[in-house]
């Protein structure tokens, strides 16, 4: 499957040459005065005269700052001659308000197990009876690789029925004559049932909500192709108008269906 | 580019205003800037200017630094959590003003501390493909990347990239001395995901046993299918080329002609 070695682009790490040097020494005693600024404003600096107005607290307005206090009362009566004395492992940078953690980069198994995948539907008001679903992608140039007229396609770039976003099942209407899977789809009603079987042995019902007739080059993008939002099962299949010189259909029929939350 | 040390003065004017904006809200843009911690084994805290940022960042973690876009942070120094012990001293680090990069503390190919950022590609990605970066962050020689058991990517050493596009699926990868096939990572399960960058980074040390990936992933690159073409012939009775109605026509007139005939023999 994996072409890889043609397609690699190398590149060289053109990133910033960040000066990464080992200090063995530890912290250097050349702190400047921009950086005792940043103390005081910190309020890790209680400042020589005893009694001075409490730092501002309009910065630190972290309750959690609390570690920094008995720590910093212990340098300040021993030599208060160097401003930019308090320990500055202790000092919390203003910059600590503008970092958010987001959480962490470990690998995790679970997030790289196959989805079960559908392996047939079922429409029974149109007499559909567990065909056959296949995953497919797209072509050269970027349509929708749709299987011969008595399978399915799941669009494998979209979510697998059932899950967050709008799942995709395209077949057609009718093709080289042969009636498609979905030959009936623009007779679909709101509250009529499909059901979906997945590789893992399992089924789930959706209701049918709306069937539309959409300009293919006017799809509700947002809708049609959601990649999170509500579960929404998507069928397309042909309708509309057939253009004869391209031999291809200008519209779309699109049924949509929820999941039946219900037992 | 601003240093830090300006913008935190800045800020101390804007903390006696109204809101009391952060420094880099006015920097912010569309930046996205990430900084992972990729060498194992130890907890480190973050210092600009010589005050903590951070504290405590342990392996794995990853920190959002998307508001300090454009800034520069001065005297960046990564140092062992609760010690004066400077891990990598950075100096003056200047964040990109827009764009998707990452940081990450790694080890260099022979094992010191370092500090690296990365653009990360965020081109448009094929409807149906998701992105596979692989970073080679860790203290270990040159190194091939496998996916399902084939050589995806050959000779990277620290601290190259490799990136290729894949259809969506699930690829089994390793990672091997370069020439050989017996994983010193993995093998382990990938999820090419649609429109998806899987940026994964090989960290650790081959010496100490401690290679593993960290793995960040950056959504929504893809395109949809620009088309669903579901039929290539009409359908009977909708304005298209009327089969049906030649049918009949045709049984007809041979059903007629055998009528006549058969009036004719018995004439």
């Amino acid at each position: 499957m994996i072409d890889v070695v043609a397609v690699i682009r190398w590149r060289t790490f053109c990133a910033l040459a960040v000066a990464a040097v080992m200090t063995a020494c530890g912290a250097s005693p050349t702190v400047s005065t921009t950086e005792s600024t940043i103390t005081t404003s910190n309020g890790a600096v209680p400042g020589p005269p005893a009694g001075t107005a409490p730092p501002s607290t309009d910065i630190q307005s972290e309750p959690g700052e609390a570690p920094a206090g008995p720590d910093r009362a212990a340098p300040a009566p021993s030599d208060d001659t160097v401003r930019a004395d308090p320990d500055p492992v202790e000092a919390r940078s203003p910059l600590a308000d503008l970092v958010t953690p987001v959480g962490t980069a470990k690998y995790d198994p679970n997030d790289h197990v196959d989805p079960t995948q559908p392996v047939t539907i079922s429409i029974p008001q149109l007499n559909v009876e567990n065909a056959p679903v296949a995953p497919v992608g797209v072509k050269e140039g970027g349509e929708l690789d749709v299987p011969d007229p008595l399978v399915v396609g799941w669009y494998r770039g979209s979510p697998t029925p059932g899950a967050d976003g709008a799942s995709v099942l395209a077949a057609h209407v009718n093709f080289n004559g042969v009636p498609g899977v979905f030959r009936y789809l623009r007779d679909l009603e709101g509250g009529e049932r499909v059901e979906i079987a997945y590789d893992d042995g399992t089924v789930r019902a959706f209701e049918v909500t709306d069937v539309q007739l959409y300009d293919k080059d006017e799809l509700p993008e947002d809708r049609v192709w959601a990649k999170d939002g509500d579960p929404t099962l998507v069928l397309f299949t042909c309708g509309g108008r057939f253009n004869r010189a391209q031999r291809s259909y200008e519209d779309n029929v699109v049924a949509f269906a929820v999941p039946v939350t219900e037992g | 580019m601003r240093s830090i040390k300006k913008t935190v003065a800045a800020t101390v004017l804007a903390a006696t205003g109204l809101l009391g904006l952060s420094a880099g809200a006015d920097a912010q843009s569309d930046a996205r800037i990430h900084l992972i911690h990729g060498i194992p084994g130890v907890d480190v805290d973050v210092a600009a200017g010589g005050a903590n940022v951070f504290e405590g960042f342990a392996f794995g973690d990853t920190q959002d630094l998307s508001a300090l876009a454009g800034e520069t942070l001065a005297d960046l120094q990564v140092k062992v959590a609760g010690t004066d012990t400077v891990a990598i001293d950075a100096g003056d680090v200047a964040l990109p003003a827009s764009g998707n990069y990452t940081v990450i503390a790694h080890l260099t190919a022979d094992g010191t501390p370092t500090l690296a950022v990365f653009e990360n590609d965020v081109s448009s990605i094929d409807a149906g493909q998701g992105r596979l970066t692989v970073r080679h962050t860790a203290a270990a020689p040159a190194v091939d990347v496998l996916a399902d058991g084939a050589v995806a990517f050959a000779d990277v050493s620290n601290p190259q990239e490799g990136v290729v596009e894949l259809p969506v699926g699930t690829i089994n990868a390793a990672v091997a001395a370069t020439g050989t096939t017996d994983p010193v990572i993995g093998p382990a399960d990938l999820a090419i995901a649609d429109g998806q960058n899987l940026i994964v980074y090989a960290v650790g040390s081959l010496g100490d046993g401690s290679l593993t990936v960290l793995t960040e992933s950056i959504d929504g690159l893809g395109s949809a299918p620009s088309r669903v073409n579901t039929g290539n012939t009409p359908i009977d009775g909708e304005g298209g080329f009327p089969y049906l109605a030649v049918l009949l026509a045709g049984m007809l007139a041979i059903g007629g002609t055998t009528a006549l005939v058969r009036r004719r023999v018995e004439a």
